[in-house]
C-alpha cells in the first residue's frame, strides 16, 4: 500500500482515469494521529486537521474497483484543496482477487466487492471508531492474521453486515478456548469489535479491553487512554490489569453513584474495597451495560486518578482547600500550573465596577499569609502550613 | 571487550588512523569489512523490533561521521547558569553495550549498535570555529563502555582539541586498565552513581555503585577532576538512607580528595519513551511512578516529589562535602533557577 500526494495537475490527469467520489463531511475534525511507517507519513497528512475520506474507482468497462483513495485535506477553514489528495494504491487488492482465484471460488464482477465495501465501511467507520482509516486497515489483516479468520467474516464481525454471526460461531472459527467463550457471552457485538480493535500481543489484553469497553462504555480510542492508566494502576497494585478490570468491574455494578466518596477515603480503603471485590467478583453479570451511565464513569475515572496519582491529587486537594479560605464574594477562582509544573498561579475574579476592583485589590492584599503558603507549595513543594 | 559478538568496519573508515588503532585491540574479535551504504542503512535504521534490541547491542560499528561532531547541549531558553551553554557533546561515541531500563537511546537513536565514529580529525574545522570549552562524550553512550578501546578513543581525540578544552568523560562502567593514558590536565571524569536498588533494577549490565566510586576514588587520587552524577535519583521519595551511605562510603574511599562536583538530576522521560519501556520490560515498574506533563514536553516525577528528593539529596551532600558545589540537571528553568536561589 502507497499513498501518492497528486498535484493540481496530476490530479485533473488522474480524474480522467478515476471516478472519485468524495465522502464531504467538511466541518469534522478528525483526530490528529502519528503519520504511519514509510512513505505515506507525508508531512501534508498530519499538517492539516480536517480531513475527508476519498473513494477513487478506475473508469473501466466493467466498472471494476481497482482503487482505493485515502485522505482528501482541507485547510483549516473548511475550503477544499484539490491538491491535497492522497491516493492508497492497494496491491493488497489485486493479491486477494488472485486468492480468490486460486480458492477456485466463482470470481465475478463483484469479487472484490466485499474489500471494496469494507473499505467504504472502514473510510465511514474509521473516525467515528477513533481511529485513522490505516489503523482500520492495519487491523482489518493483522485480526485476520491472528484469529486464522477470513477479513470478511471480520468485517462482518466489526460492521454488522451479516447479523448471522453469532459470538459463539465466532469463538469456534477463530479456535479460542471454551471458557473464552462463557465470558464473553454476556458483552455485546460493539465489545467484541473493540475487542478486535485492540488486537494486540499480550494474551491478556483483548479481554482487558473488552472489560474496559463494556465497564465504561468508552470509545476505542478512549479506551486506549483509560488501558494505559489501568495498566499503571494494576502495575502498582501488583495485579495483572485482568485482575484489576475484574474487581473494578464488580466494584462498580456493585455500588450506587455516589455511594463512594473519594474525598473521604483513604487510599488504603479504596485499595482495601477493591481488593475485596477481586476476590469476589465473577464474570457474568446481568446487570445491563446501560446501568452504568456517565455520572458513574465520571465518578470511577476520578477513583482511577485518585489511585494512580496519589501524591498529585493530595497536593491538588490540600492547595484548593487552602484555596477555598479566600472565597470572597468576588468569584475568585485560584489554580496552580498544570500538574503543579512550573512557578506561577492563576488568579481570576470577576468585577462590573471600579469600585469592585478596590474591594477585590483589598481582598486580594488582605490574605497574604494565604498566597504566601499557596506560592510556597507550587514553588517549593512546602506544604507543611497546609 | 566480550561485551561484543560482531565488529563491523565501513570500508571507508578503513584508511582512518583511530580505526587502525582499535582494531590493534581487536586481535580476538572477527570483524567484517561493510559497505559505506550498508554502515549508512545501518546508522539510518528503524527503531527493531523490542526482540531484537539485545543482539543490536552486542554489535560494534566503526564509521564515518559525515555530519556534525559537535551538538549543543539543549538547555531551556530560561536557564540564567550561562556556564551550562558552554559545553558540547562531542559525536564521537553512539550507542551503548549496556541496557539500562530507563536510557532515552531506547527511543532516540535509530541504530542500536555500538557505534564509534573513527574520524575525528574531520571535525578540526568545527573545533576551531565554534572552540567548545567543554566537550562531553557520554551523553548518547557511555564514555568507557567499549574497555580498553574507550580510553584509545579519548587518547587519540586529545589530541586534536585545544589546550584550554576539557573532555568530560561520563560513566557508569569501571576504569579499563589502560586508564593512565588519560592526562588529567585535559579529562574530566564524572560516574553516575545511584542507589544499589536502583542499580539492581534499572542498571544491568553497569558496574555496581561499590565498582563505581572505587573508580572515581581511584582516578581523583590520580590528579582527575571527578564529579559525580546522582542521575537519576529514585523516581519516587527519595532512599535517604541508602544515599547517606553510598555518600558516606564515597567520602571514605576518596579521602582526602573530594570530587570536584555534585549533580543531581530526575528522570526525563517522554511517553513514547515509557511505552517502550513498558513492552520491553512489562514488570519494570517505571511506567507505573506518578508522572506529570511538563512546559518542555517532557515527562518527570511529580514536582513535588523530586523537589524533595533534591532537597534531601543536597542536604547529605552538605553535610558530608560542605565545600563541594551541587547543580541540577534536566530540569526546566523554573526548578532550576529556584534552586540556584
Amino acid at each position: 500500500m502507497r499513498l501518492v500526494e497528486l498535484t493540481r495537475d496530476e490530479m485533473n490527469c488522474f480524474n480522467q482515469y478515476f471516478r472519485v467520489e468524495f465522502r464531504q463531511i467538511p466541518h469534522e475534525n478528525y483526530p490528529e494521529t502519528t503519520p504511519p511507517e514509510g512513505d505515506i507519513g507525508k508531512n501534508s497528512v498530519v499538517s492539516r486537521s480536517i480531513r475527508n475520506p476519498v473513494v477513487a474507482i478506475e473508469h473501466s468497462n466493467n466498472q471494476k474497483p481497482v482503487l482505493i483513495s485515502g485522505f482528501r485535506e482541507y485547510d483549516t477553514l473548511g475550503v477544499n484543496e484539490k491538491t491535497a489528495v492522497l491516493v492508497v494504491e492497494l496491491q493488497e487488492l489485486s493479491e486477494a482477487v488472485i486468492e480468490y482465484k486460486r480458492r477456485d471460488i466463482n470470481p465475478d464482477n463483484n469479487t472484490p466487492l466485499w474489500f471494496m465495501g469494507a473499505w467504504i465501511i472502514a473510510l465511514e467507520l474509521a473516525p467515528s471508531a477513533g481511529c485513522t482509516l490505516l489503523e482500520l486497515a492495519a487491523f482489518i489483516g493483522k485480526a485476520s492474521k491472528t484469529l486464522n479468520l477470513e477479513p470478511e467474516l471480520i468485517l462482518s464481525i466489526c460492521f454488522g453486515k451479516k447479523k448471522d454471526y453469532t459470538i459463539s460461531s465466532i469463538v469456534k472459527a477463530s479456535k479460542l478456548p471454551k471458557s473464552f467463550l462463557s465470558r464473553l457471552q454476556c458483552w455485546n457485538i460493539d465489545v467484541i469489535k473493540a475487542a478486535l480493535l485492540a488486537n494486540y500481543s499480550p494474551a491478556e489484553r483483548p479481554v482487558a479491553t473488552i472489560l474496559t469497553c463494556s465497564l465504561f462504555n468508552l470509545s476505542v480510542s478512549n479506551m486506549r487512554k483509560f488501558e494505559t492508566l489501568a495498566r499503571d494502576i494494576a502495575l502498582r497494585s501488583n495485579l495483572s490489569v485482568f485482575q484489576f478490570l475484574k474487581g473494578l468491574r464488580k466494584l462498580v455494578l456493585s455500588t450506587a453513584p455516589g455511594q463512594i466518596n473519594v474525598k473521604e477515603s483513604t487510599e488504603d480503603s479504596i485499595k482495601k474495597m477493591f481488593l475485596n471485590a477481586i476476590e469476589n467478583s465473577g464474570y457474568q453479570t446481568n446487570k445491563p451495560m446501560s446501568s452504568i451511565n456517565s455520572e458513574r464513569v465520571k465518578h470511577w475515572m476520578y477513583i482511577l486518578e485518585t489511585i494512580r496519582f496519589p501524591e498529585k491529587n493530595k497536593t491538588k486537594y490540600n492547595f484548593y482547600q487552602f484555596a477555598d479560605s479566600l472565597k470572597s464574594d468576588l468569584n475568585l477562582r485560584v489554580d496552580p500550573p498544570p500538574d503543579f509544573e512550573g512557578d506561577t498561579i492563576d488568579v481570576s475574579f470577576q468585577v462590573r465596577s471600579e469600585c469592585d476592583l478596590d474591594n477585590a485589590v483589598c481582598t486580594l492584599m488582605q490574605n497574604r499569609n494565604i498566597w504566601r503558603g499557596l506560592l510556597e507549595l507550587v514553588q517549593k513543594g512546602k506544604n507543611e502550613s497546609l | 571487550m566480550n561485551r561484543f559478538k560482531t565488529v563491523l568496519i565501513d570500508k571507508s573508515a578503513l584508511d582512518y588512523p583511530l580505526t587502525e588503532l582499535l582494531l590493534d585491540e581487536l586481535p580476538d574479535i572477527a570483524h567484517h569489512v561493510i559497505s559505506t551504504d550498508e554502515a549508512v542503512t545501518r546508522l539510518r535504521g528503524i527503531h527493531p523490533d523490542a526482540s531484537c534490541l539485545p543482539k543490536a547491542k552486542k554489535t560494534l560499528l566503526i564509521t564515518r561521521n559525515t555530519g556534525s561532531f559537535l551538538k549543543s547541549m539543549a538547555t531551556d531558553p530560561g536557564i540564567t547558569d550561562r556556564s551550562r551553554s558552554e559545553s558540547f557533546r562531542f559525536e564521537i561515541l553512539q550507542g551503548c553495550s549496556m541496557d539500562c531500563r530507563y536510557c532515552f537511546c531506547q527511543q532516540y537513536l535509530s541504530c542500536h549498535h555500538s557505534v564509534v565514529f573513527s574520524n575525528p580529525e574531520d571535525s578540526l574545522l568545527e573545533l576551531a570555529s565554534s572552540h567548545p570549552l567543554r566537550l562531553v562524550t557520554g551523553d548518547i553512550s557511555d564514555s568507557l563502555v567499549l574497555g580498553r578501546l574507550s580510553i584509545v578513543i579519548h587518547d587519540y581525540l586529545s589530541a586534536l582539541i585545544s589546550d584550554d578544552s576539557i573532555i568530560e568523560l561520563r560513566s557508569k562502567c569501571i576504569l579499563p586498565d589502560n586508564w593512565h593514558l588519560l592526562k588529567n590536565n585535559v579529562f574530566e571524569l564524572d560516574w553516575s552513581i545511584t542507589v544499589p536498588d536502583q542499580w539492581r533494577l534499572n542498571e544491568p549490565g553497569t558496574a555496581s555503585p561499590l565498582q563505581r566510586i572505587e573508580s572515581a576514588a581511584t582516578a581523583a587520587k590520580a590528579g582527575f577532576k571527578v564529579g559525580i552524577r546522582f542521575d537519576p535519583l529514585q523516581p519516587e521519595r527519595i532512599d535517604k538512607k541508602a544515599y547517606y551511605l553510598i555518600l558516606k562510603h564515597l567520602y571514605e574511599a576518596m579521602k582526602p580528595m573530594k570530587p570536584r562536583a555534585f549533580t543531581v538530576g530526575s528522570y526525563k522521560m517522554s511517553c513514547e519513551l515509557l511505552e517502550i519501556i513498558r513492552h520491553r520490560f512489562p514488570h519494570n515498574p517505571l511506567p507505573g511512578v506518578e508522572w506529570s506533563r511538563c512546559s518542555d514536553g517532557k515527562i518527570r516525577p511529580f514536582k513535588l516529589t523530586r523537589v524533595y528528593s533534591y532537597r534531601t539529596i543536597v542536604n547529605l551532600i552538605e553535610e558530608i562535602f560542605p565545600t563541594v558545589p551541587v547543580y541540577l540537571s534536566m530540569e526546566p528553568s523554573y526548578v532550576l533557577n529556584f534552586f540556584k536561589s
